[in-house]
């Protein structure tokens, strides 16, 4: 009884441990995905402004260079925008989105700058392309230092929650 | 032709318009020039000797609305209107195929040249057609000693002078008979001969042609001359004192030369100063005259 009331009493608080970990993975994965994503723009605007490629060879180039779920999305984009003869370059940027945003932990606020930054996309020349990305930019910017004061505030909470819940517990059930 | 139609041209169109298009009579479709497109205009399609404007199935003129233009023209600018910047100040795209959009809209001026056009409002599809053979009859005028000489072909607009060029382009690259062929620089101002598309002409030029697109003749002739070794440059409708200038340091780096200008006879050549000094020193040993039935 002694030994299964231990192995009930550790694998309780394995798990309430362990959801406090994923929990907490999910601050940081945020900022690592924006600070990815503003790096993902930084190559946008420098392809734009040097090379003037195409946006479906861009989004081809960011997801081989960037890697991890934006390099994912940026990947499904070029295939998307490659031959597209459908939709307009912010219907197909939504679509996209919307349909490979899981792969990444990006808050409401987050996907909501991202989806904004389709409406110019493709549809102006150089110059506003660069205006628009660069407004994107530094609206991720902001989004990471709230990220990070999350990350920071939530991250360590959700960690030792998840222990300490769970040490009570075991020591609950013993 | 109506299977490229579908695949070249169509094919950017909304399937709205894509199925308007093709209820029109057949005769109309093969025998297409143009597609032209005005915003809350009907659909004009202009054949050989036929003028087709686009018609609902209740009978009604299909118009065109600014959203479906904006879309068409994104499309074809495969959803990077700024990667077509350059192409969209001169005023007009080429598509896969060799095809010019010629575009219309308000003009952007940025240090008193135009930098872009905004506000697109009418957009003129006009389909390509290279005629091979088109310049069998005037290829033995430019074969002297069983060598190529330096030509100009005149020709008032409309009378094919860019499709005799573009062919014999690819006749004299590629060699004719027992003569061989010769390396060309094609310098396509206007993308008009090559029709180059991604960097891949979309017309036959010959195996031995390079294609310098989309720059002034001035420029491309001198950087052809310095770079690319040509024997011969070739050029369309030529006439300004640049396009003289750098045609006279192409001649004097042994380079022959053929060209197209405008013109109708001899005195109306002569009449143009620049056309007339390069004519008087006798850079051109032919000068071939186009008439309608050539």
């Amino acid at each position: 009884l002694v030994i299964f009331k231990l192995l009930g009493c550790t694998l309780v608080f394995g798990i309430s441990s362990l959801i406090g970990i994923v929990l907490a993975k999910v601050y940081s994965t945020r900022v690592s995905n924006i600070m990815d994503m503003i790096t993902a723009f930084e190559i946008l605007y420098t392809k734009i402004s040097y090379n003037q490629s195409t946006l479906d060879e861009i989004f081809m180039d960011i997801g081989t260079q960037i890697g991890g779920g934006v390099g994912e999305i940026f990947s499904e984009m070029g295939i998307a925008f490659e031959g597209n003869m459908l939709y307009t370059a912010d219907e197909l940027w939504v679509r996209v989105i919307e349909e490979n945003i899981k792969k990444c932990d990006f808050s409401f606020d987050d996907i909501q700058v991202i989806n904004e930054f389709s409406y110019m996309l493709g549809k102006s020349d150089i110059e506003g392309q660069l205006r628009n990305i660069d407004m994107t930019i530094s609206r991720l910017k902001s989004q990471l230092i709230r990220a990070e004061n999350e990350e920071k505030k939530y991250s360590k909470m959700y960690r030792n929650v998840g222990i300490l819940g769970g040490m009570g517990l075991a020591v609950i059930l013993i | 032709m109506l299977d490229r139609l579908k695949r070249e041209i169509l094919c950017y169109l909304p399937d709205s318009i894509r199925e308007v298009i093709l209820r029109v009579n057949r005769t109309c479709l093969e025998g297409i020039n143009e597609i032209r497109l005005r915003i809350g205009k009907p659909i004009f399609l202009r054949a050989k000797d036929d003028d087709c404007i686009v018609k609902k199935i209740d009978g009604s003129e299909y118009i065109l609305s600014n959203n479906e233009l904006s879309r068409i023209f994104e499309m074809m600018c495969k959803n990077s209107i700024y990667a077509w910047q350059d192409e969209i100040a001169n005023g007009f795209l080429t598509l896969r195929g060799g095809h010019r959009v010629g575009i219309s809209g308000k003009a952007i001026y940025k240090n008193s040249n135009v930098y872009s056009i905004r506000d697109i409002s009418g957009l003129n599809i006009r389909i390509a057609r290279q005629v091979i053979g088109a310049g069998d009859s005037i290829l033995k005028e430019i074969i002297k000693h069983k060598q190529f000489v330096s030509t100009l072909i005149v020709s008032p607009p409309g009378f094919g002078k860019t499709t005799v060029l573009r062919d014999l382009v690819r006749q004299m690259s590629n060699g004719v008979g027992e003569i061989r062929g010769v390396n060309i620089s094609l310098v396509d101002e206007r993308s008009e001969v090559a029709a180059v598309f991604n960097g891949i002409p979309q017309n036959d030029i010959g195996i031995r042609t390079d294609v310098m697109d989309g720059i002034s003749k001035y420029d491309g002739i001198n950087m052809m001359v310095r770079s690319m070794g040509p024997e011969f440059i070739a050029t369309d409708e030529i006439g300004t004192k640049e396009d003289i200038e750098a045609i006279l340091y192409a001649v004097n780096s042994g380079v022959k030369i053929l060209a197209t200008a405008h013109g109708s006879n001899m005195e109306d050549l002569m009449r143009r100063s620049e056309l007339a000094s390069v004519i008087n020193k006798g850079i051109f040993e032919n000068i071939v005259f186009l008439n309608k039935g050539r």
